[in-house]
């Protein structure tokens, strides 16, 4: 550097041209090594094990085959040359670095050299004239006021530009903890803000609702089971059951049960993987006695319940879990084994921060009936209230009405709104009938409860006390179904019975529209999609209508086996328990 | 002239006076200020954002515990936030990822089918390739005694993409954990698997205890330990 | 099919062994080995150790010490080139180039702004020593220690000179930046100065492609535009000049008094020598007064606006920072076609957090975004409006000397002086070449 200005007149043009030729020859060297590099990474990051397209069909080949050697020949080959090739092309690219900077070093040790030679020592003389201060500092204005005027004006355009890109407006008012998952008692039954939840996730049984009711519309009418068209993935239980499944976000939860086992699994809602699967076991309950359950209850009838964190179940036995999405345990807790004829089946629900759980026994065997509220952060108790009923099997809803939320419940005596908070009776109902198992329903503000063995009741939930007189909007004999629950789009209900007599009333007066005789037994409730209705029969046939003032069937799909299980509706796909297996559906063009 | 230059030069050092100050300040701030207790370090994507200071801080905890006003940090991965997206084994800096499988023998199951390394439905039970979870054959299995087989990384092989944990995770005791190996991580300012990790399972943890693993059973509670 | 019938026999005895137990992580018991085995114990390599980061702030201040004693005792171009070279081998190569006083700056934002934010010591150095040296000394740090001006400096081959209104555009921009980076840096949304590091990558012999490519062209641009990173974009250096225009001692283009020989006018590859002025064209002093007062009138009307039209960026702003945008995206109704959700979302469904949470900070760290977007504006408005002042008040340049704020102090110009020639004995005193 210090010879720089001593060089004019040792210019060498031998000298130069040599450095020259070097400089050349050394670019050349680290662009060729660049570019090998460059492609080498490529190949790489395309050709690594971890994402060979090729690797992947002949492991799915495989399972189709586990005993076919030429795969596995295939496939040990290719994961050899694939590894291979991965680990010596980083080894490469070492080397190659090392190169590159080899051949930069170079070309521009000699590049340096050679402008040094070429440089001519300044001349004054030739330099062109000083700036005018006044016009430099006039040019300085300008160009600051340009580019003062060139920043808001792409600021603003900017600005504008991105506010026409389509996204969410505003945040939605978050109410705390599950008071989200409750309907608003409008007449039109209209789902409150969060509907991309409502579609995503199906949180207890019968949906978010407890009413069976989705805003989804997309959702599929065509599948057959035993050809496996249209059906997403179906996989077994591990244990049987009759609990629907429950679903939140990307997994769904299921409950199973044998006489002396209690799991709870959790599958990948986009394959059907089981992911985890838990046992729930009691500390107090080992010697428990295994509970007297009949078919139509099973040891696992309880649908669970998620907050989007935990799951809570509950299983014929009594025993009580909390387990996040991801297997871990919570708490667990026994309340006593219940004294049930048929065996325990009521579902479970949640409001805010406490599980509801309907706990009614046989008093005619020293059973007591009762409303259990517990903590989901403890599993403690949180208030339990009594009641004048005997064992039975529907689950209890909650409702939003005007004067604040209710647990609705229904038995065969009495149907009974409580406090969710404290657990005090708000309202009930007298009612008859024997053995009901079917659970009420918000429609169009009522609550409708039909009682097996005695009528269909409309009550407004907004009185105090026995409103037996003072709040039956109307009361009908028909359409009363005995296992399966009603399900209402608001304007029309429809229930279904045991032999396949479907009714359709109108939800304000109560009056028959029509009624239908449909092929098969019916204990699943039905479910409601948009303008859908998806009716399960015992035989796995599901018949799907469109929801009207006339009976119109617009597909019967079959799943391939026995089903009890209440359709569940999430994200454009239906998921379905049958006698072995857990369907998702996702349909396929009629 | 000269009056206008003393009167320049005079402004001038009371400015350099006043940014000494600022920068004094600032470092004597580094060495005295007080952070809050939930503080790994500088977790840019942290979890308490918005989180009042140290002084109106309510959590017992934080009240408890003072630490150390000045931390050395290196960055980790918490295994208890990990979704195994693989997004490690392709986003570091380096050509072969810093984070690399770590077994913890004291949680393992030794299990004859081991779901960290063989893939599900694996035809038989041999470190054949078609069999395999790890896509670049980085465990090594060995026969221990009957029923109970021994794995072990090899961690020159392992590439970091988390298939065997999460195999382990999902069927078996959660023994395999993906960490931050710190004889290669170079503790980038901003760390590139940090920024692409969907789970936001990084963080920055003291540089004395620099690994995350998850305690025994019985203590539900994650911690840093050594 | 036998093999095939025995595992499924002990798939089944592992899933029952895994339903006995309600504890997740140990459904498998550890076994006691009668073979008398023992489980290795896995290596836990320890982090860099505290001495080596002692070290490099030892290292940093010891080369900022030498480069301020090279630039302006010894007046000495070739040491100042040889503590480059060994500036680049081990901040660059050495070091790997992290955390380096350009990327400490956002440490230090966050820190400020952050209270969860502990800051290592070496960082709170590798920030302060660089700015101290430049309030002393000029900018020696940029001469002959910052990593990334070393690498560039190394390939400045045949600079030529930048049009000076292209200077001023394109001078603005480390104004820009350092703006957003701090803004992104003080919301805990990204250090974005590391991310769009072209150079870093080179040190650690990989990265994404990229920025390995941003990095190339920058080198190749540097061997004709003397190191443009330095001069175009980068943002401590908006703190470094600052820092220098105060300087106490500062680099001179002659060890004497200029005699105006011209000669240095060439010899600045940054372009950063002041020319003394010739006589301005006669304008009354009233013009310049009127000018003068329209611009300080000017400057809280240009922070103004420039505050407003920036904050009109604020959504677009807060939606670079993961937890909006999380929060966004489970804002969003699924698309009905769309099988699995982003990987984002699937994780934090099965965190565990909840909604509420994500929404609470993502509407705090909006609002700071907010508030952020129209301090950016501000800043840049008040920037431009102090360039219109500086540009509205005279000031005679009379001899050839450093333009203190962008000078990097590389003593490049030392021996275009004759003088210079003159102090180290080279020639002899008045005899003209």
């Amino acid at each position: 550097m210090t010879t720089m200005h001593n060089n004019s007149s040792t210019y060498s043009p031998l000298v130069y041209r040599i450095t020259f030729t070097i400089s050349s020859v050394a670019c050349a060297f680290s662009l060729l090594v660049g570019i090998l590099m460059a492609t080498n990474l490529l190949t790489i990051r395309t050709a690594s094990p971890l994402n060979l397209t090729e690797l992947t069909q002949l492991q799915t080949s495989l399972k189709a085959n586990p005993a076919d050697e030429a795969i596995q020949n295939k496939i040990r080959d290719l994961d050899h040359v694939a590894r291979s090739f991965y680990f010596g092309g980083m080894n490469s690219l070492r080397t190659g670095s090392f190169l590159l900077l080899g051949g930069v070093v170079v070309a521009l040790i000699t590049l340096r050299i050679a402008t040094t030679l070429r440089r001519r020592t300044p001349n004054p003389r030739e330099f062109p004239a000083l700036p005018d201060p006044i016009d430099s500092a006039a040019t300085t204005r300008w160009v600051t006021g340009g580019i003062a005027t060139g920043l808001t004006v792409c600021a603003l355009v900017l600005g504008l530009r991105l506010d026409e890109t389509p996204r969410p407006t505003g945040i939605p008012e978050l109410p705390q903890g599950g008071a989200k998952r409750l309907a608003e008692p409008s007449p039109a039954n209209v789902l409150d803000p969060f509907e991309d939840e409502a579609v995503t996730n199906w949180p207890s049984f019968r949906g978010r609702t407890g009413s069976g009711v989705s805003v989804s519309t997309n959702l599929p009418i065509a599948w057959d089971g035993p050809s496996g068209r249209g059906i997403l993935w179906k996989t077994p239980a591990p244990l049987p059951g009759l609990s629907s499944p429950v679903a939140w976000g990307n997994k769904v939860f299921l409950t199973g049960a044998s006489a002396d086992k209690r799991e709870v699994y959790c599958y990948d809602i986009a394959t059907g993987t089981l992911l985890w699967q838990m046992g729930v076991t009691v500390t107090s309950s080992v010697a428990k006695a295994s509970p007297e359950v009949n078919q139509d209850t099973g040891y696992a009838a309880s649908t669970p319940v998620t907050d989007g964190i935990f799951v809570y179940s509950i299983f014929a036995n009594g025993d009580v879990a909390a387990i996040d999405h991801c297997s871990q345990t919570r708490w667990t807790t026994d309340l006593g084994l219940p004294i049930n004829r048929y065996g325990y089946a009521s579902s479970l629900a949640l409001y805010k921060n406490l599980i509801l759980i309907q706990f009614d026994n046989d008093p005619d065997k020293g059973g007591v009936s009762q409303v259990i509220a517990l903590d989901t952060t403890t599993g403690k108790l949180a208030w339990t209230t009594p009641r004048p009923v005997a064992d039975a099997w529907p689950s209890p809803i909650l409702v939003e009405t005007a004067q604040g939320a209710q647990l609705v419940t229904a038995a065969n005596e009495w149907i009974i709104a409580y406090d969710p908070v404290k657990g005090t009776e708000l309202w009930k109902v007298k009612v008859g009938g024997t053995d009901s198992a079917s659970s009420p329903i918000l429609a169009g503000g009522l609550v409708l409860a039909s009682v097996a063995g005695d009528k269909i009741y409309a009550i407004r939930p907004d009185g105090h006390g026995d409103v037996t007189k003072t709040h039956v909007v109307w009361q009908s004999d028909t359409g009363i179904s005995d296992v399966a629950s009603p399900v209402s789009d608001g304007k029309l209900a429809f229930s279904v019975n045991t032999s396949g007599s479907l009714t359709c009333l109108e939800v304000a007066t109560g009056k028959v529209v029509w009624d239908h005789s449909l092929e098969g037994e019916f204990y699943a409730s039905p479910g409601l999609a948009g303008d859908k209705l998806y009716l399960v029969a015992r035989s796995g046939h599901v018949f799907i209508l469109k929801v009207g003032r006339q009976y119109e069937e617009i597909g019967k799909a079959n799943l391939g086996e026995p089903s009890d299980g209440s359709p569940v509706f999430i994200n454009g796909k239906i998921l379905i328990r049958g006698i072995k297996n857990l369907f998702c559906i996702n349909g396929y063009e009629k | 002239m000269t009056d206008l230059h003393n009167r320049r030069d005079f402004i001038r050092s009371l400015m350099r006076g006043a940014m000494l100050v600022i920068l004094a300040s600032l470092g004597s701030g580094v060495l005295l200020r007080k952070r809050c207790a939930q503080a790994g370090g500088g977790n840019l994507a942290g979890s308490c954002a918005g989180c009042p200071d140290l002084a109106s801080c309510t959590d017992p905890a934080a009240a408890a515990f003072q630490p150390p006003p000045v931390q050395r940090t290196v960055w980790q991965l918490d295994p208890a936030k990990c979704i195994q997206c693989g997004r490690c084994a392709t986003n570091c800096v380096l050509q072969l990822s810093a984070v690399k499988c770590v077994h913890r023998f004291e949680m393992c199951g030794y299990c004859k089918l081991c779901f960290g390394f063989f893939l599900p439905g694996a035809a038989s039970l041999t470190s054949a390739a078609e069999n395999q979870v790890c896509p670049t054959a980085a465990i090594k299995r060995k026969f221990i005694e009957e029923p109970y087989f021994e794995y072990v990384i090899d961690e020159p092989q392992c590439i970091g993409c988390g298939r065997c944990v999460k195999g382990c995770g999902a069927f078996g005791n959660g023994s395999l954990v993906l960490q931050v190996r710190h004889d290669r991580c170079v503790n980038c300012n901003d760390c590139s698997i940090a920024r692409n990790c969907p789970a936001d399972a990084y963080r920055r943890v003291p540089a004395d205890q620099p690994y995350l693993f998850k305690p025994k059973a019985g203590n539900s509670s994650w911690k840093a330990i050594g | 099919m036998e093999s095939h019938r025995m595992i499924r026999l002990i798939c089944s005895i592992l899933f029952l062994l895994s339903t006995l137990s309600a504890d997740a992580d140990n459904r498998f018991p550890k076994p006691q080995f009668e073979s008398g085995y023992t489980a290795p114990i896995p290596t836990a390599p320890a982090a860099r150790s505290p001495a080596i980061e002692t070290l490099d702030v030892a290292v940093l201040l010891g080369a900022l010490s030498l480069a301020a004693w090279l630039v302006l005792k010894k007046r000495s171009r070739r040491g100042v080139f040889l503590l480059t070279l060994f500036s680049l081998l081990y901040f660059g190569f050495f070091r790997k180039g992290c955390v380096c006083p350009v990327g400490s700056l956002q440490n230090m934002t966050l820190w400020l702004f952050d209270s969860h934010t502990a800051l290592s010591l070496s960082i709170a150095a590798f920030f302060l020593l660089p700015l101290i040296f430049a309030l002393l000394f000029g900018r020696v740090f940029c001469a002959a220690v910052c990593p990334l001006g070393t690498i560039q400096d190394l390939v400045i081959v045949s600079p030529k000179k930048v049009h000076p209104v292209l200077a001023q555009i394109l001078g603005f921009i480390p104004y820009l930046y350092l703006g957003l980076a701090v803004l992104m840096a003080a919301t805990g949304t990204a250090y974005v100065i590391c991310r769009l590091d072209p150079f870093v990558a080179f040190f650690r012999f990989g990265g994404e492609f990229p920025m390995i490519v941003t990095g190339i062209v920058f080198l190749l641009i540097g061997t004709v535009i003397a190191r443009p990173y330095c001069r175009f974009l980068c943002p401590y250096g908006v703190l470094l000049n600052w820092m220098s225009r105060l300087s106490k001692y500062h680099a001179t283009v002659t060890p004497n008094e200029c005699v105006k020989c011209r000669l240095c006018e060439p010899a600045c590859p940054f372009d950063a020598i002041e020319f003394p002025q010739p006589n301005p064209t006669p304008e009354t002093r009233n013009t310049g007064l009127r000018r003068l007062a329209l611009m300080l009138v000017l400057l809280p009307v240009l922070i103004g606006v420039g505050g407003w039209s920036v904050s009109r960026l604020a959504p677009a702003l807060a939606r670079q920072n993961p937890k909006v945008k999380l929060a966004e995206s489970l804002r969003l109704p699924p698309s009905p076609a769309s099988t699995t959700p982003s990987l984002e979302i699937t994780a934090f469904n099965g965190s565990g957090a909840k909604r509420e949470d994500l929404e609470r900070q993502a509407a705090i760290i909006t609002a700071e975004f907010g508030i952020g977007s129209w301090i950016l504006g501000g800043f840049l408005g008040a920037v431009l409006g102090c360039t219109l002042i500086g540009a509205s008040i005279k000031r005679r340049q009379e001899i050839y000397e450093p333009d203190k704020g962008t000078c990097l102090s590389c003593a490049r110009c030392y021996l275009a002086c004759p003088q210079e020639h003159q102090r180290l004995g080279l020639i002899i005193p008045n005899a003209k070449p």
